[in-house]
């Protein structure tokens, strides 16, 4: 799982944690019983507070994406795997509303999400 | 980039010669000891399974003549075995490891039976301090020999960036990224099944000497342990931890890295912490595939479902590491 972190960002840290997750989640990185790594491997390799990740982690909790337990590997839910496909068929319903909006068939649409698909390939951001 | 033609060459003699010469063992001691103590030896070697079936037991000229074909089979085997991984240190220091530890245990065994037989005019029964005497002895060897073996030589030192076309993370100058993974191997969980299955087979039907059955049942317990897996890739390098093996760590740095890409599906699967002539890792065969491409010619490799994260992480720490490096030489 790939967390990112901007000190400089105005985004509280526990939040961007918690949006990397959510990230990761989303594009089908971790699925559910997926292990988090521990917040303390994380806080020692981003040089960030072990509170800052635990907070983020408790954002992930309360959201139901993430299941954690004292003395266990905090784990993605089920929850997290239905989240997932709903907001990709919601990505999926705005593009298509927009592809409709500029009068494009659905030759030309699809077409230009494997192009998209194509090209996310060679370049990944966070 | 290979600066050295031949980066295993350090310490490679050293390292044949203990890898070759300990079978020698095998065959002197018990052709010494028979010289030594031969007057007072029984007239038949009652050693081993021949203590249980004497009329059976051979002269001791014909028992010194069963070690010859070991000797010369183990010497072939090895030599064989440190050439075709010429240009692999770390497998050569464990060849040693492995020659000089069986070969000083089947020596110790002939000599403890040997020496329990001094004065003695029949079969003896073998000592109850044999067998931990054995086990000390080969574990000693086993130790004298990774320390004899020296250390390792140094990987080459990547300085060029990551080439075109390889997943790269677009990292801002102020962000950190890490990446973390834990896997099980259903593959190393069955293959430690297996041998430590053969061990015990071994150990209750087949065989009175312990140490094919200990190989085999460590060899198990090293495959059961490596089941589960942690990869961690941060600003040190890409750390592989074995949990269950106490934690043991293996980090590779970046400077031993030329770039990481990925592949949809490894061509083999298992793999562990030694690995092949190609490359060593944890692969499972299903998912796709983290591979680093490292200086010493061989490859990292690790199953991930985000292997296209895990290696945009490590190409684009390669890019700024190095872009910073080169500025710097400028400068």
């Amino acid at each position: 799982m790939l967390i990112v972190v901007d000190p400089s960002s105005t985004q509280p840290l526990a939040d961007q944690v918690a949006s990397s997750v959510r990230a990761a989640v989303a594009r089908g990185a971790a699925s559910p019983g997926d292990r988090l790594p521990s917040a303390r491997a994380v806080a020692a390799a981003l040089g960030i507070n072990l509170h800052t990740v635990l907070r983020g982690y408790q954002q992930l909790r309360d959201e139901g994406l993430v299941e954690l337990r004292r003395g266990r590997a905090a784990t993605i839910t089920a929850l997290a795997g239905e989240a997932r496909r709903a907001r990709l068929r919601e990505a999926a319903e705005e593009f298509v509303k927009a592809a409709r909006h500029l009068g494009a068939s659905g030759e030309e649409s699809l077409t230009a999400v494997r192009d998209a698909l194509t090209a996310g390939r060679h370049e990944t951001s966070p | 980039m290979n600066h050295s033609p031949d980066p295993a060459r350090p310490g490679r003699l050293r390292r044949l010669i203990l890898t070759a010469a300990p079978p020698l063992l095998i065959l002197v001691v018990p052709l010494l000891l028979t010289a030594v103590y031969g007057g007072r030896l029984p007239e038949r070697a009652y050693v081993g399974s021949w203590a249980r079936f004497p009329e059976y037991a051979p002269t001791w000229e014909r028992w010194i003549g069963t070690h010859a074909y070991p000797f010369a089979i183990f010497t072939v085997w090895y030599a064989a075995l440190f050439a075709r991984y010429w240009r692999w240190p770390e497998l050569q220091r464990w060849m040693a490891v492995i020659s000089l530890a069986l070969s000083v245990s089947t020596a110790a065994s002939s000599a403890v039976s040997l020496a329990t037989l001094i004065d003695a005019s029949g079969p003896v029964p073998e000592p109850a301090w044999a067998t931990p005497a054995e086990v000390l002895a080969t574990l000693l060897a086993g130790a004298a020999a990774w320390l004899l073996a020296g250390p390792l030589p140094a990987a080459p030192v990547a300085h060029a960036t990551p080439p075109a076309g390889v997943p790269v993370l677009a990292l801002a100058p102020g962000q950190r990224a890490m990446y973390a993974v834990s896997t099980w191997s259903g593959r190393k969980l069955l293959q430690g099944a297996l041998f430590l299955a053969a061990a015990w087979l071994g150990a209750f039907n087949f065989s009175d000497a312990w140490q094919g059955t200990a190989l085999l049942a460590l060899t198990g317990g090293l495959e059961l342990l490596q089941a589960r897996t942690l990869l961690q890739i941060d600003d040190r390098g890409v750390e592989l931890t074995l949990p269950l093996l106490g934690r043991l760590r293996r980090l590779v740095p970046y400077a031993t890295v030329r770039f990481a890409a990925v592949v949809p599906r490894a061509s083999s699967s298992g793999l562990g912490l030694l690995g092949g002539r190609r490359g060593w890792g944890y692969v499972s065969g299903r998912l796709p595939v983290l591979v680093l491409k490292l200086t010493d010619g061989r490859d990292f490799l690790y199953s991930t479902r985000d292997a296209e994260s895990a290696a945009a992480l490590v190409n684009a720490t390669l890019s700024r590491v190095r872009e910073e490096a080169s500025g710097a030489d400028r400068r």
